[in-house]
């Protein structure tokens, strides 16, 4: 009888909207709050994921970006989505992330040809080259990799409003809202982040739709 | 419609919100230009491997994290501290104060006024509340302050204690306080308990 209780009423938490939810959650409704991540973490995790490259980072951010959310839940204004919400306060941790790095003193590894590369930003993909494949359809695996690789070498502050946009679907308003920028400087900065993404799958697409 | 135009259009993916007239238009100008044609289909292609990536699950333990995150999160949330000092203690702090000074000074000055005639020593600390055997005859006897034993750390014996009361008050003579050697060997000190 119980179970079935507490199974209905975790049904009825399914249903609510995440508004109803964060609301609940400031009330001191914590199950709210668990119907909140469920919803949320997997795409959270992968979109801090691209924005971060590792794994442990991401979900270091992903679990932060939950408790901020969940402490100040009552700062939570109706005007934005809660996923917006959610997704600013991830953006700033891992703006925040970065800016640590950056200021960090680092030791010097001795390494070729990455002098090109952003400060703070990993690049451990190893990818074949493309003229390099055998030649027959790519198998779909290759094309994630190379993918993932192209969205990691993205600059970082285009690559925030691509992925929003070509992953995520949020409309230009919301990066705005989780960016901060104006909505002028999204639509520049997604133009910019799909052009590098392009020019990095070139090969893939050449090799897909033949030369220009 | 100019390239310009249609290649915004097209890196937008927005056709579908495009009206009948500009989709015609782009839908025209895409069938004449190779260039915007291309890069119509790699948006769409590129588009596409997008939208296929695979999705990641965090580790299967980051529930249970969040979980014990939330929780020592909420346990380290600063407790409301009560702005107003708890005056409804301070008329009892100062009468105990004032009380307790006050059976001090009896104590010391009544208590020691001198050995009884039957007494050639002078009087110990008394370890419990008790009248003082010292007390002349004919006067009620004083309370004298309750002694418990502490550890030998005290900073204070209870000699020196007396001692730095009497110089304050001045009126208990230097000869009726205890041995200050004897009690100063005796490894458990002795110290009057606040009352």
């Amino acid at each position: 009888m119980n179970q079935l209780s507490a199974r209905k009423r975790s049904d009825a938490s399914e249903e609510r909207s995440d508004e109803d939810l964060i609301q609940s959650v400031a009330a001191g409704e914590r199950a709210a709050f668990d119907v909140l991540v469920q919803r949320h973490k997997v795409r959270l995790y992968n979109y801090l994921l691209r924005l971060l490259r590792d794994p442990t980072e991401a979900e270091e951010v992903a679990q932060e970006a939950f408790v901020r959310a969940y402490v100040h839940a009552e700062k939570y204004r109706t005007v934005a989505r809660f996923s917006t919400w959610l997704y600013t306060i991830a953006t700033n941790l891992v703006r925040n992330r970065i800016r640590k790095q950056r200021s960090t003193p680092k030791l010097v590894s001795i390494s070729w040809g990455r002098g090109e590369e952003e400060e703070g930003e990993r690049h451990d993909v190893d990818l074949p080259d493309a003229k390099d494949l055998p030649d027959r359809t790519l198998e779909k695996q290759e094309v994630h990799r190379w993918v993932e690789y192209a969205i990691t070498r993205i600059p970082a502050k285009y690559r925030e409003a691509f992925v929003l946009r070509e992953i995520n679907h949020f409309t230009y308003e919301e990066i705005a809202a989780v960016t901060g920028l104006k909505l002028g400087t999204v639509r520049s900065r997604i133009n910019r982040g799909r052009s590098h993404f392009r020019e990095i799958m070139e090969p893939l697409l050449e090799r897909t739709l033949g030369k220009r | 419609m100019r390239c310009r135009m249609a290649r915004t259009l097209v890196s937008e993916g927005d056709e579908a919100r495009l009206s009948a007239a500009v989709g015609a238009e782009l839908r025209a100008h895409l069938a004449g230009c190779a260039d915007c044609a291309r890069l119509q289909r790699e948006s769409a292609l590129t588009r596409q491997w997008l939208q296929e990536l695979p999705i990641r699950e965090p580790a299967p333990h980051f529930d249970w994290r969040l979980k014990l995150r939330l929780s020592q999160q909420t346990q380290e949330l600063p407790v409301a501290v009560d702005p107003t000092p708890r005056r409804w203690l301070l008329p009892f702090t100062v009468s105990t104060a004032a009380a307790a000074a006050l059976v001090l000074t009896l104590g010391l000055t009544l208590g020691h006024r001198g050995p009884s005639p039957s007494e050639s020593t002078p009087p110990r600390v008394a370890m419990e509340t008790s009248p003082g055997p010292w007390a002349p005859a004919g006067r009620p006897a004083v309370a004298w302050p309750r002694l418990v034993p502490v550890r030998a750390s005290t900073p204070l014996g209870p000699e020196l204690r007396l001692e730095a009361a009497a110089s304050i008050l001045g009126s208990v003579p230097a000869d009726t306080l205890p041995d200050a050697k004897r009690q100063r060997s005796d490894p458990i000190e002795t110290m009057p308990v606040r009352w």
